[in-house]
């Protein structure tokens, strides 16, 4: 695979995203803000997907050879951060749910 | 021996019998508790079956005032049934409770002597003793466990993981449980070391029921992981 076709694959990813977050947006699940704020963060990937040479300034401040491990180091802390604030989430939705659950059977 | 008689100042004592998926045997080990003592209530809190434990209980038992039928709409897990009795309890004023899996697997002959130490000690905990015959892992898990938790919270326990076991509702907001699948047992343990909430252990009959259900390996080592966190809990 040359980068011509990764940057293919990559921006079809990136629309086919966003194409899923439009359709979400539609039916009304999701937020302006949310729909907003994820077309910004696909916007940029399709733009530095397809221009990678933009990144060159930041790379050499970092000491980073090639853009694939730029993108694999970003790709990390994102999915790091997406863990976290998940758990956070669901923790604090299964709190709920388990007070709820357990109001109704105490009233029972 | 326990049970509801306010004249004589006794303790008003709760059996709490947490069910999951138990058709089979759920109702066996409710008449059973309630043939051992005459007096005491038992509440039992159906965590969502899947099978049909609620419809049985509630066939059996409905009309029987020495029952308190409750249920989760979904399944939350033991730890939370847990609560959800314990809170019932509390609710209809209750002063202690004992908790018994619907399995089988606690002998409720032993319900009096916890009822009588209950008098004397804020928690009692129920211990099994592994024999020659147990795996050699759960041995060694139980051993290095043990000491962790000993060297961590200051609370040396005969087991970690035995269900059968009832406090005080004066020590309920100390050694209250944030569990709801695993490690109840234990996490509760931990806060009475670190309280210092004296307590009594009983020992009581070995019986494993379903080797695929109750804690497995797996749920050891989640237990392990979650030390941390209750040690570092404030």
């Amino acid at each position: 695979m040359n980068i011509i076709t990764l940057q293919i694959v990559l921006l079809a990813f990136a629309l086919l995203m966003t194409y899923s977050l439009f359709l979400h947006w539609k039916k009304k699940n999701i937020s302006n803000k949310f729909f907003i704020s994820w077309l910004i963060i696909f916007a940029i990937f399709m733009f530095l997907s397809m221009f990678p040479k933009t990144l060159e300034p930041l790379m050499k401040e970092l000491f980073i050879v090639r853009v694939m491990d730029l993108g694999m180091i970003g790709t990390f802390m994102i999915l790091t951060y997406v863990t976290i604030e998940n758990n956070i989430k669901i923790k604090n939705l299964e709190d709920k749910i388990e007070k709820l659950v357990r109001k109704i059977a105490v009233k029972k | 021996m326990g049970g509801f008689d306010d004249k004589l100042g006794i303790m008003k004592i709760f059996v709490v019998v947490p069910v999951f998926n138990e058709e089979n045997r759920a109702v066996n080990t409710i008449k059973k508790i309630l043939k051992v003592d005459k007096k005491v209530i038992v509440i039992v809190v159906d965590d969502g079956s899947s099978d049909d434990s609620l419809k049985i209980l509630k066939k059996e038992f409905k009309k029987n005032k020495r029952v308190v039928l409750s249920s989760h709409l979904i399944n939350l897990g033991k730890g939370a049934a847990m609560k959800t009795g314990a809170k019932i309890a509390w609710k209809l004023d209750g002063e202690a409770v004992i908790f018994i899996d619907a399995d089988g697997q606690h002998n409720p002959k032993y319900l009096p002597r916890f009822i009588n130490q209950l008098d004397k000690y804020p928690v009692v905990f129920g211990y099994r003793l592994l024999d020659k015959n147990s795996p050699w892992i759960r041995k060694t898990g139980n051993k290095l466990a043990g000491l962790l938790i000993s060297v961590l919270f200051n609370i040396k326990k005969k087991d970690l993981l035995c269900g059968f076991l009832g406090f005080r509702k004066e020590v309920y907001k100390k050694i209250i449980w944030k569990s709801t699948r695993y490690g109840i047992e234990t996490e509760m343990a931990t806060k009475v070391g670190r309280n210092k909430i004296p307590f009594s252990e009983i020992k009581i009959d070995t019986i494993y029921i379903d080797k695929y259900k109750g804690v497995t390996i797996f749920d050891a080592f989640k237990i392990l992981f979650k030390i941390p966190f209750w040690y570092f809990e404030k």
